[in-house]
Parts: structure tokens; sequence; C-alpha cells
């Protein structure tokens, strides 16, 4: 009985003696070294205490770490894919890159980061309503009230007529067939563009022949692109864009859908009707996406007519790989802003824009709850230009946010 | 792993504290326990029972995702059989049960995955389990008898109020067993396959504004809070029927017998995954021990029964980095390795007294159980708890002529502590991931509180092996803050037949 009662304690022991593992994560780590290489001219800018961030895709743990004066920097990391982003504001000049889905999988890797060079925008997108709203107090959703906002970030005068925008193919940014449009580097994983944005369905144009719609130093603009009415009439919780000041896409030829293009309301003046430059598409109504709209504008450069550019169909359109789909090449270069929004309900997002127009993205976590993509107000340079002057970096992941209602509601 | 702490929660639970004669009868054969049915033939007394009932419970003192009014009802036939050279054993039941203002866990038993999903809106759950046994022990000589277990359960559950689901779910054990008896020692061994599936299909057919979230819990109640739909809830992905979660065990079991002593030892390694056709979400493991010791002396009148059982076990989960590649149209998951989530050492020990004279029992029993978890979600941050829980327990069966008065009582309490460390000084600008503080608040007080519980039965023995059994449990729990009542009742009326 005495040896069988030893016999239990030291079973008992024994069972109690294993315990949690006191670092469960050293099996699963890898490095990650990042070397960031300014562009040719630039090489002085590579300094010590650059900032890199290295995100996982799937989980958006974020870590961050700094630069030594070689430009590296090194992280340990489970595995998983990362996306590796820099934003260099040295003051006049911004750096920005970002190296999207590098796989930290196989064993240590070394990534070599090219940064773009960018200048501060002139007009820049202010803010992005696309994700609709509800109903309530009655039952359903509601999306034909979709605008977006542009402001003159400068203290010059810029004008609006002339200047184009549109939204990327593909429209959604988890798309199930992903993105046709950008190739995956086999060794690293990053994100490989084309010298172009294929711009879906439409490109839409502002009028005006040169001078008519200045836009001041601070100032907004509204563009509605669907429904110039006052939609809370109806709907509460939706936006009123019957407004003298608002510009608005409407062609009833082009796009007869009355659901998304109601004829304009009374203080819409038929002067602010921006114009269809070029129609690729088949679409009876002309909407942004729900849940990821990623919106661009641009103009063509000094010496390029931009008419005689989207009429020559051959230079100016491009067939979707595996599709029938007509897309407009715009190069990068023309861009003056964009702004790439990232579906938040699905961790299967790929990039549609370039790194020198955004080299991150924004979240639209939800829709049908009146969120919008709204640029962060930088304080000290709006105290000093005394006017609104917004943050531009030209990444979205630092110089947006998401609002919980449209920021027209409070106007 | 929660089989343990779910042995110990049916223990307070609407059920017959035994089923009079046939339980003993099981009890009294100590190769009964465990998975070698080779020794069913060590006694030779047969019984068969057949029973309906119906039950009632009220009262939230409840875990977080059980009803605080629920009906049940059942019908169950088991029987032992012992013949010149072969004994059987089996048993078939069928068990309904209706609950109300049930909301939390999807899964038919919470706390049985190493995951879970969590949702939001109370409503009405129903579930149907069908249950088979079968076993056999065959006397190839005196000396060898070679065995077979069987046991196979498939389940039904569904919500219907949104966010409704449908779960099924299927339980299939199968343990072929041999044992060699000589004099005074006996020695058996027995392998054991168990398959164990759950599916959730979940939909909202409903029109409402509302947006409807759920939880994915990836252990110790953190993980991802997000629209059901959301990829990160895995309810809803395209190519996946559902939410599909399996498990396969193997294990061995040795008994070594030496006149009125039995040892058994067993060790089980468990092998799971969540998802299927390629797209694997988590991949989970566990190595189980158990030793079981039990000694048993006939005096006279009496059977004096006394069991040691020590179970061990260690879990782990792993998350799978997975990306999903499209080419020529076509989108495939492909997976490149796994990142470990979450661990759990699960640790419990019982000693029990039981003693029958003729059809009366009385049975003492003092349990413990220690949880230790730890989530490693974001490096290098891990989040560990430990709780442990003891249940003192007393029960006893007179048996008069015609009537057998059943009566007992519990008691239980425990504690619970968190702590946090990191292992590397680097720390990520991101946080851990959110955590559903008010089910692991109710579940910690369900689990740690004290409470006592007061069980008491009449069967009256009618002509012709019938009877009649009332039954009621009342529990009350103590210091409760997050548990939202602290009382429950739960009454059974059972009516069957033993022969």
């Amino acid at each position: 009985m005495k040896r069988l009662i030893i016999s239990l304690l030291t079973i008992l022991a024994a069972t109690s003696c294993s315990s949690l593992p006191e670092n469960i994560y050293v099996e699963a780590l890898l490095k990650l070294e990042v070397e960031v290489l300014y562009p040719e001219g630039f090489e002085s800018y590579r300094r010590e205490g650059v900032e890199v961030i290295a995100e996982e895709v799937s989980t958006l743990s974020r870590y961050t770490a700094t630069t030594d004066e070689s430009g590296i920097v090194s992280f340990n990391l489970l595995k998983g894919f990362y996306r590796v982003m820099v934003a260099d504001n040295a003051g006049e000049a911004i750096f920005n890159g970002m190296a999207d889905k590098i796989r930290v999988t196989d064993g240590d890797l070394m990534l070599r980061l090219p940064l773009s060079y960018s200048k501060p925008g002139t007009i820049i997108i202010k803010e992005i309503y696309s994700g609709g709203c509800s109903k309530a107090p009655e039952q359903g959703t509601y999306q034909s009230d979709r605008y977006f906002i542009l402001h003159n970030n400068s203290s010059n005068v810029h004008y609006l007529d002339g200047l184009c925008f549109g939204t990327l193919e593909p429209y959604n940014s988890n798309a199930t067939s992903g993105n046709v449009w950008t190739d995956i580097d086999p060794e690293t994983g990053a994100t490989l563009f084309r010298e172009f944005a294929p711009i879906v369905e439409c490109v839409w144009q502002f009028p005006g022949s040169g001078e008519e719609f200045p836009l001041q130093p601070g100032e907004d603009v509204v563009v509605v692109i669907n429904g110039a009415i006052d939609h809370t009439q109806q709907y509460p919780l939706s936006v009123n864009l019957n407004h003298e000041e608002y510009f608005v896409c409407y062609n009833p030829t082009l796009y007869p859908n009355v659901t998304y293009h109601p004829v304009p309301g009374d203080k819409i003046s038929s002067a602010r009707y921006l114009e269809c430059a070029i129609k690729v598409g088949g679409a009876k109504g002309y909407i942004l996406s729900l849940n990821s709209p990623t919106l661009v504008i641009f103009r063509a450069p000094e010496g390029i007519d931009i008419d005689e550019y989207f009429a020559n169909r051959a230079e100016s359109t491009i067939t979707k790989p595996g599709s029938s789909e007509i897309c407009v090449k715009i190069p990068w270069e023309w861009i003056i802003d964009g702004v790439e929004v990232y579906n938040g309900e699905s961790a299967k997002n790929e990039k549609r824009l370039h790194d020198s127009i955004d080299a991150g993205f924004v979240y639209l976590s939800t829709t049908f709850q009146g969120h919008t993509l709204h640029r962060e107000l930088d304080e000290m340079s709006t105290q000093a230009a005394g006017v609104e002057i917004y943050y531009d970096t030209n990444n979205s992941s630092h110089d947006f946010y998401e609002r919980d209602t449209q920021s027209l509601k409070e106007l | 792993m929660k089989r343990y702490l779910l042995t110990v929660i049916a223990l307070l639970t609407v059920s017959t504290l035994f089923s009079q004669h046939f339980d003993a009868v099981v009890d009294r054969n100590l190769w009964n326990s465990g998975y070698n049915r080779a020794g069913l033939r060590v006694d030779s007394l047969s019984c068969s029972y057949a029973e309906v009932w119906g039950g009632i419970e009220r009262g939230a003192l409840t875990n977080h995702s059980q009803s605080d009014r629920s009906f049940t009802a059942g019908v169950k036939s088991e029987s032992i059989r012992h013949f010149e050279r072969i004994s059987f054993m089996g048993a078939l039941s069928f068990d309904y049960f209706d609950g109300k203002n049930m909301w939390g866990s999807m899964f038919m038993e919470p706390g049985s995955w190493l995951v879970d999903i969590y949702e939001y809106t109370p409503g009405r759950k129903v579930r149907e389990n069908y249950s088979f046994t079968g076993a056999l022990s065959y006397d190839i000589n005196p000396k060898w008898q070679v065995g077979i277990l069987a046991d196979f359960t498939a389940s039904n559950y569904a919500k219907r109020k949104d966010l409704r689901h449908k779960n099924t779910a299927l339980d299939l054990k199968f343990a072929p067993s041999i044992r060699w008896s000589g004099a005074e020692w006996s020695v058996g061994a027995a392998y054991i396959f168990q398959k164990r599936s759950e599916s959730i299909k979940a939909e909202e057919i409903g029109v409402t504004p509302d947006s409807y979230h759920a939880f994915f819990d990836s252990g110790m109640f953190y993980g991802k809070e997000s629209l059901w739909t959301s990829s990160d809830i895995h309810l809803d992905i395209a190519g996946v029927d559902n939410f599909p979660i399996s498990e396969q065990q193997h294990g061995v079991e040795l008994k070594l017998g030496w006149r009125e002593l039995l040892l058994s030892g067993e060790y089980h390694f468990m092998q799971g995954e969540t998802g299927e056709k390629g797209v694997v979400w988590h991949n989970f493991d566990a190595d189980r021990w158990a030793l079981n010791i039990a000694w048993q002396q006939r005096a006279e009148r009496a059977l004096h029964t006394l069991r040691l059982a020590v179970q061990h076990s260690i879990a782990h989960n792993n998350e799978m980095v997975i990306r999903t590649e499209t080419e020529g149209g076509v989108s495939n998951s492909k997976s490149y390795g796994e990142v470990p989530i979450y661990t759990e050492i699960v640790s419990s020990a019982s000693l029990e007294y039981d003693l029958q004279i003729n059809k009366s029992r009385l049975q003492a029993s003092v349990e413990y159980l220690n949880e230790e978890k730890q989530s490693s979600l974001l490096y290098p941050y891990l989040k560990e708890q430990e709780l442990s829980r003891w249940l003192f327990r007393v029960d006893g069966v007179w048996s008069l002529r015609c009537v057998d008065i059943m009566g007992g009582v519990n008691f239980t309490f425990g504690e619970s502590n968190y702590s946090e460390r990191v292992v590397a000084e680097s720390l990520p600008s991101s946080g851990y991931p959110p955590r559903q503080s008010r089910l692991s608040e109710w579940y910690d007080d369900y689990m740690t509180s004290p409470m006592v519980g007061l069980n008491l039965g009449i069967r009256v023995n009618l002509p012709k092996g019938f009877y009649i059994e009332p039954y009621a449990l009342y529990r009350h729990g103590f210091n409760l803050v997050a548990v939202p009542q602290s009382n429950r009742v739960e009454a059974t009326l059972r009516v069957g037949c033993c022969w």
C-alpha cells in the first residue's frame, strides 16, 4: 500500500510538471531585412531613423522599426505575408514605397524596397462617400447618394476646367478574380504595376474652357456621382446634394438609370454637369465601388490634348486580360491625386494604385452605415497658411481616416 | 481537454443519478470502465432496461451559452447479456433538447473544440441526438477473450432566429480489444479510434437594417469581432460548405489486474482541423494521458470500490498562413505554413469511494480540475490563464421494498488567475486582438464561484420490473458577478422497465 501511494504521488507530480511553453513563438519566427532605396539623384536622403512599417496582411499586426545609417532595418516576424511601407516626409520631398504581400514563410528574407519621389499635391481628394447608408426608420439600405469632395491644398488658385476623374479596375479591392493588371515578383512577392492606371467604364471631365471654375486656396468642391437631390427628404441618414455650388455626373443619354441619376435638383446649374470624356463600358448607371472605391483625378500634361488622346482608342484603351471588358489607359504621371480604399471586411484586398500615387490604403470597415473616408487635417500647416491644409504624403494609410457620418451633414 | 470539464458539469445537470440497477451492474465489473470490452465477461450478471424520460430546467445559473429555460426528453435502452461463450452490451438512445433565450457559442457543446464562434441574438435552439453503442466479448478459450466496442452518435442542432444556424455532428468510436486472465493476474489491451466532426451553417433570412455580428474565438475568448459574413468569422467563405471542424484520435489502453486491483493507462493522440476542400484555416493537435486505479473488495453483502482517475492533456492550435492565388481565372488557396495561436493544458484527478449493499448504494468523491491556457495571437505578447476547480460530491440510494430513495449533495469552488508577458523588447504598434470580455467573465464566474447542489429522487418500483422515477435537482451559487442568476432547478420524470 505504501508503494502504491508513492507511485500515485509520482504520477501526479509528473503530470503537474508539464507547463505552458516559455516562448511558443521561437520556431515560427523568421527574419526580414529591408533595405530602403532612394530614387536616382536622391541618394543623399538615405539616413538613420526613417520609419519602416511591416504589417501582416490578414491579421493587420503592425511592427515598426527605424533604419540604420545604411538605410537597412531588421524585423523578427512570424510566418505570414507582410506589407512593408515607408513614408518619408523629408520636407520639400516625399518618398513613398510599399511592397505588398511579401512572403515571409520559407526562411529569412532580404527585401530591397525602392522609393518613389513625389511632391505634395495641389488639388487633392478630401472625402469619398460611396458606402451608402441605412434607410432608417424604414427597412433596407440606400446607395444612390455617392459623392466626393476635392480640396485646393495649396496657396494658389487652381482651375477645375478640364480636370478628369475615374475609378480603377477592378471595382473592388477584393475582387474574386484578383487584380489582373498587376503581377507578383516571384522572389519577394512584391506587387508589380503596369505603366498606366486602368480606368473602368468612363472618364468624367469638368466643363469649362480654362478659367471658368476657379478653386481658391483652402476651398472645397463637391462632386455628386449619384443623385444631386435632397436625399434627406426621404432618408434622413442620407445627405442633401442639391446645392448651387455642387457639380454632378449627369448625362441621361449615356447613363439613363434614374435610380442612380435622377434629374438634378433645382439648385444645380446645367453648367455644372460633368461631361463624359470617354465611355468604354456598357453600364446604364455610373457608380463607384460600394466597399472599396479607388478614385483618381488627373490631367494630361502640357502639350497633350486629352480629347485627342481619348479619340485615339487604339492608344487610349486596352482590353482587360481574360475578358472583353475595355478600360481607359491613364499614365501614372498624369494622375494628380488618388486614394486606395480597401474593403475592411475582407482579408484578400489587392493594391490597384501605384505607390507613387498612394503608397498605402485606407479601410472602409463597413457599408450602409453612412461612413466616409476623409483626409486628416494638418493643424500646424493650417495655422501657418491661414486656410485648411490637409496631410498629403501620398499615403492614405497616414493621410486618411474613416468617419462615422458624411461631412456634408454638418454643413 | 474539455471532455473532463464536461464530465464534471454533466454530473451537476439533469440526468438520472444512475439508472439504478443497470449502472450498479455495470460498475460491479471494473473492466467495464474504459474501452476494453474484452473484459465484459468478468461479470456474469445480465440486465436490461428501457425508459422514456422528460424534464424541464429553469434558472439562469448557467454557463454563457446554456438556456435558462429548457425542456428535454428522450428514450433510452441499455442491455448486458451473457451467454455461454459470448457477452453483449448495447445501448440505443434518442435525446431531444429545446432551449429558449440561447445565444453565445454556435457549437453544440461549447468548449469542446479549441476554437469557438459566438453570436449575440437570443433565440430558441433545438438539439436531437441519436446514439448507438454496441460491444461484445468472446471467449477464445478460458484464458483469452477478444472484444470490440463501437459507439456512434449523430446530432442535429438548429437555431431558428437570425442569426440562425444549423449544425450537424458525428462522433464515432471504435475499439477492438483483447484480454488474458490467469489465476490472479489479468492483462488487457485496446486500440482506440475516434472521429469527431461538426459543421455549422449560418444564414440570415429576415429583412432588417441591423447587421449581425459574430466573434471568432481563437482561445481564451481572444479573437476577431466582425460581421458574420466576414472572412474573419469563416462562416461565409466562397467554395467552402459551412464551417466544418473535425478531429481524429488514435489511442491505446493497457490494463493490468491483480486480484482486486485494476490498473489502467491510456494514451491518445488527436489531430484536427477547421476548413475543408484544400482550405484549412487551423490545424490543432493534442496528447492525452489517463491513469485509472480501481480497487474492489467484497465483504458479505457489501461491495467496496475505490477509484482513482488522473487525466492530463496538452493541446495546441495553429493558424495556417493562407494565400488565395488566382491563375487563369481560377482561385486556389495555398498554405505556407502555420503559426501557433493557442496552447491548453488540462489536468484532472478524482478519487471516488463506492459502497453497494444489495440495491442500496453510497458514492462519495472529490475531483480536482486544473486548466492552463496560453493565447499567442500577436508576437511577442503571451496572455495566460490558470483556472482550478474542486468538486465534492456525496450521493446515495436507499433501497426499500417498493421504493428507492435517492439523494445527494455536491459543492464546487475554484479560482482563476490571469497574467501577461512579452518575449521580446520590440513591441508592435497594433493592439492585441480584442477579447469577448462579457463571455470570458461569465465563464470564469460560472466555473469558479462557490456552488452547492442538492438532488432528490424517488423510484417507485412496480410489478414486472416497471418503475416511475421523479427526480429534482437544485443548485445555488454564491458571490456571482457575471452569471445572471444564482439559482437553478431541474426536474425529470422517468418511466421505464428493467428485466
